[in-house]
């Protein structure tokens, strides 16, 4: 790409002239056209029209690929973070998706650049070769039972069991809590059943109609259940149930009858699929296949097939192993949690219960009574709400369950006892403190006031109470609201920086309050407590290398830079999305996930995990930074990460130098008919104008491209001052110094290069010469706000150097306070703005208008070190024309 | 025949190396890819007119190829073959972005016959 320079005083002579030669001879030639002596030779300007629209075609397909990339690391990062279920085609799937959009991004690359990337290559190929060795494992669990019993089942089974199995197991078996016996139907038992039926392929290929857009999910998902619930179980199967039923007999003396449970694989662990499967209470031995057929057939309800969708875990690997559990001749039921999820810091255990069996209480039907134990078991006393419930469901042999009158002078008794509801209390603290982190557990009590444990599951607080967490009482709330990127807490002192200052300085310890996110902010990871910003997204690459590091993070909060003091210290809760004011003892922990750093360790850590980590290693850790590196070069690239971001930023200088390297395309161009000191050309590479009629001029009205419209908009506000003279009536310094500017506005010529914008209905890319300045914005504003961004260049003037620097200077201000990242060096500005809303970004176009005019005009304003301050302001203020500057003057 | 560029993507040698053979006799201008991960790859970048996929690979396999290509909106039309013992509905197949399936062992005359009625399209 050419560099363009502005004419500066060190050009040599003989560059000059040939310059000012050239513009001489273009100018003519311009006007024998327009007087009809000359025909236009433009031939190939219909091609390089048509070249610019593959090239923005191009672009459009690597941001979207980019965007895809960085949800895909966000996703691997989570999964590594959360230590939860990770399916047996996870890796393999993400990785895939990774290697695809990074290869469409580079073919994009190459495409807009005509293969100026070649040294791409080598990185791209050493990175697809390692992945490909790990794709190529076999899944290091191939599970072999297609049955497993309860005594037998331990946590570490999770893959086999499912999640809610596994943990009844390890329930029953380390910690020895009374719990129900049974067994489960292991995923490798669902295997059979989908293979031997025949149905495997059958669902593969409603699941793929499911991911195409013509796909009805409802229609979709009876057709699935039907299938399923018809086929025959396969026998060996079936006589496994049998057999396992028959020892469970054995076991407990007696003919139970049974709850069929799913237990799908990460259900209750890192998928709650809450509520979206099917249980089959009091089923007897003949019904068992049945009920085991039914509850499969749940996977595909419509509600869990829109959870897998949403969550992007495919059916062909959402696999379920299904529970058999002795059913507890039940008088009492309910659920215990370790923090009560209204208000965790309050220090108790919330325990709810009913009388008869819990389906009342999880369905909602009934208002259960809730007890309020003291987490320290101390002789504090126990608070109770009664229970409003006047009918209890009972098991109803033959015919599942029935709803049982309560007699009205048992309304509102107790369901537990003092010491029941303290039992059930310590049961539920030692289970918090064994999977560390708090937990949602279901038990039940039987005929002889046993009390037994049904199921625990990590207490999802933050997707339950999420940012309507109730704050902690005597802490001033700053900030509330944003998007966690990282869970967690950290406290210390605010520290406001931008990604252009000094990082060497930042404190150990700190909390970093920045108006955007920024990569380079990597420096500061292992300083930081926890980071808060204004704006930016969970998706970018510093809440990507927040996870990394486990920096608790919060962002998007619209308010952290204007609402945080620097140097106050500070309390960031990033799971709850708040900001408190002075450090909150928060009992140690370190996050309001249910996600304890140090429960990270005690997991085993799987093949398939082991697998995950190495995967993301080539995936994901992000070491190209700083595109002012000189290590920012293809080179560089160690990850799939690094050639994404070298790419992406690659892009976006070749799109940006467009619009200034078309050459003369005015045949094929629309003028734009508006009142400016330029000849602005639009090429419309669809959707940028409406019809004209056949004219070759566009009216301001017609101009529908919406970053155009909005730029246009701010570019003839009537507040600002037009070009020619216009008399002010003001005496002073500034009234001298504006009259200069406006009088003078530097070298506007009647024939000047014409200026381009390359337009769509959401995209512009706008090169314009004026006078000595030299403007570049490149933008795309449409609704997604993941896609938009600004790109924006002010270089050069007619002034001298110090008084171009101090413009520069002002121009980046004001740049800055609008949110942008800005990167000045002597007489240049480079700013970028990203993924803003649609509304913003037009606002921010509009600002860019608006700076553009106002600043045609000030290089001659800038006559002291001061006036960049005033100039500033006075723009921010809306003081264009600086009347209110100039009466401030006036003593 | 002239200039219609195909991807082989199967990880059976003997198979790719023959039909390798036989299309190139008959003008095609050939590649192959022994796994759907390079194969992917060469796809993105090599702008072929037919790609035809075996179903069943170590890695990535054909299914998961198709839909990064559905995904990605390449204009490559995909021929599938599978070994499956189940056969694919052909209707959903289809929709779902193939061109057409094969259904292995075939006469090879039929996957010539394919592969010009994709390149036609």
């Amino acid at each position: 790409m050419e560099d363009i320079k502005p004419p500066d005083e060190a050009e040599p002579a003989v560059q000059k002239m040939n310059r000012a030669a050239a513009r001489i001879r273009d100018g003519l030639l311009f006007f024998l056209e327009t007087i009809g002596l000359r025909r236009s030779v433009n031939v190939d300007s219909a091609a390089q029209v048509a070249r610019l629209k593959s090239y923005h075609t191009e672009f459009r397909k690597l941001i979207s690929a980019n965007n895809s990339f960085l949800e895909t690391t966000a996703d691997l990062e989570h999964k590594i973070l959360s230590r939860g279920y990770i399916d047996p085609s996870f890796t393999k799937r993400k990785v895939m998706r990774a290697i695809a959009d990074v290869y469409a991004m580079v073919e994009s690359l190459n495409a807009i650049s005509r293969d100026r990337y070649p040294d791409l290559k080598k990185p791209l190929e050493r990175s697809t070769a390692a992945l490909k060795i790990l794709l190529e494992e076999p899944d290091p669990l191939i599970p072999s039972t297609i049955v497993l019993e309860m005594p037998a089942i331990l946590r570490s089974h999770a893959d086999l069991a499912g999640g809610k199995m596994a943990n009844l197991g390890e329930i029953k078996n380390v910690l020895r809590l009374p719990s129900p016996d049974g067994f489960v139907v292991t995923t490798e038992g669902f295997r059979m059943l989908m293979e031997e039926s025949g149905i495997r392929s059958w669902v593969q290929d409603r699941h793929m109609e499911l991911l195409s857009e013509s796909g009805d999910a409802a229609k979709i998902s009876n057709a699935l259940r039907e299938r399923i619930e018809e086929v025959e179980v396969p026998l060996p199967l079936r006589e496994a149930i049998f057999d396992l039923y028959d020892r469970l007999s054995r076991r407990t003396g007696s003919s139970p009858f049974m709850a069929v449970r799913s237990s799908a694989l990460g259900e209750d662990s890192d998928f709650s699929y809450a509520g979206q499967f099917l249980s089959v209470l009091n089923a007897n031995r003949e019904e068992l296949p049945g009920a085991y057929l039914r509850v499969v057939a749940s996977l595909y309800s419509p509600e869990a097939i829109q959870y897998q969708l949403l969550h992007g875990i495919l059916s062909e690997s959402a696999e379920m192993a299904v529970g058999f559990i002795a059913m507890v001749d039940t008088v009492t039921s309910g659920v215990a949690f370790s923090k009560d999820p209204n208000q965790p810091d309050s220090g108790h255990v919330l325990i709810q219960a009913v009388l008869g069996l819990g389906v009342a209480l999880v369905d909602g039907k009934t208002s259960p009574e809730s007890i309020f134990v003291p987490r320290d078991n101390t002789a504090q006393n126990i608070v109770r709400i009664p229970s409003q419930q006047k009918s209890r469901f009972v098991p109803s042999p033959g015919a599942g369950l029935k709803e049982v009158p309560i007699a009205p002078e048992e309304i509102g008794q107790d369901c537990l006892t003092d010491d029941e509801a303290r039992q059930i209390a310590r049961w539920a603290l030692q289970l918090e403190a064994y999977f560390a982190g708090p937990q949602d557990i279901e038990f039940a009590v039987d005929k002889n006031r046993q009390i037994i444990v049904l199921q625990s599951r990590p207490l999802r607080l933050i997707s339950r109470v999420s940012h309507t967490n109730r704050p902690v009482d005597g802490f001033p709330v700053l900030v509330k609201g944003g998007e966690t990127a990282c869970p967690g807490m950290g406290s210390g002192p605010a520290v406001h920086l931008d990604e252009n200052e000094d990082m060497n300085h930042f404190p150990e310890g700190a909390i970093l309050v920045a108006k955007r996110p920024s990569p380079k902010f990597i420096r500061l990871m292992s300083k930081a407590r926890a980071i808060v910003t204004d704006f930016g997204s969970t998706t970018g690459h510093m809440a990507s290398l927040a996870r990394e590091f486990r920096v608790p993070t919060l962002l998007n909060t619209k308010t952290a830079t204007r609402d945080i003091p620097p140097g106050i210290t500070v309390t960031v809760d990033a799971g709850s999305g708040i900001v408190y004011e002075g450090e909150v003892p928060f009992a140690e922990e370190c996050g309001s996930e249910g996600l304890r750093c140090d429960s990270w360790e005690q997991k085993p850590a799987s093949p398939r995990f082991e697998l995950l980590e190495r995967a993301v290693k080539i995936v994901v850790p992000l070491n190209l930074t700083d595109p002012r590196s000189h290590e920012f070069a293809a080179d560089g690239c160690r990850t799939l990460h690094d050639i994404a971001r070298y790419v992406h930023e690659k892009s976006y200088e070749e799109m940006f130098m467009m619009g200034s390297n078309v050459g003369d395309l005015r045949t094929s161009a629309y003028q734009l008919d508006v009142f400016l000191p330029i000849d602005l050309y639009l090429i419309d590479l669809g959707g940028g104008i409406a019809d004209t009629h056949g004219s070759r001029k566009v009216k301001r009205s017609q101009v529908i491209s919406v970053p155009l419209a909005a730029m246009l908009k701010g570019m003839l506000d009537k507040k600002i001052p037009r070009f020619g003279a216009k008399p002010i009536d003001v005496s002073g310094f500034f009234s001298i110094m504006m009259r200069h500017a406006v009088n003078n506005p530097e070298g506007e010529s009647t024939f000047h290069d014409p200026c381009y914008a390359i337009i769509s209905d959401n995209y512009l890319n706008y090169a314009a010469r004026v006078g000595y300045h030299f403007n570049i914005v490149d933008t795309y504003c449409g609704k997604t706000p993941n896609k938009n961004y600004i790109s924006l260049t002010f270089r050069g003037g007619a002034a001298d150097f110090i008084r171009r620097s101090r413009r520069t200077r002002a121009i980046a201000g004001i740049l800055k306070e609008h949110g942008f990242s800005v990167h000045q060096s002597h007489d240049m500005v480079n700013a970028r703005l990203s993924k803003a809303s649609r509304e913003e970004t037009a606002g921010q176009l509009e600002m860019i208008g608006r700076l553009f005019q106002f600043f045609r005009q000030m290089d001659a304003a800038m006559t002291n070190e001061n006036s960049v301050n005033l100039i500033k302001e006075a723009f921010l203020s809306g003081d264009y024309d600086l009347k209110k500057l100039m009466a401030q003057e006036q003593p | 025949m002239k200039d219609i560029k195909v991807l082989l993507v199967d990880d059976e040698v003997d198979f790719t190396t023959s039909l390798s053979r036989v299309l190139t006799r008959r003008g095609f201008a050939v590649e192959v890819s022994s796994d759907g991960l390079t194969g992917l790859a060469r796809i993105i970048q090599g702008n072929f007119d037919v790609v035809v996929l075996d179903v069943k690979m170590p890695g990535m396999n054909g299914i998961q190829v198709l839909s990064e290509i559905r995904r990605l909106s390449l204009p490559t039309r995909v021929v599938l073959l599978t070994g499956h013992f189940s056969l694919p509905d052909e209707e959903n197949t289809l929709k779902n972005g193939a061109f057409a399936y094969l259904l292995k062992p075939y006469p090879v005359l039929k996957l010539v016959e394919l592969i010009e009625n994709a390149a036609a399209r």
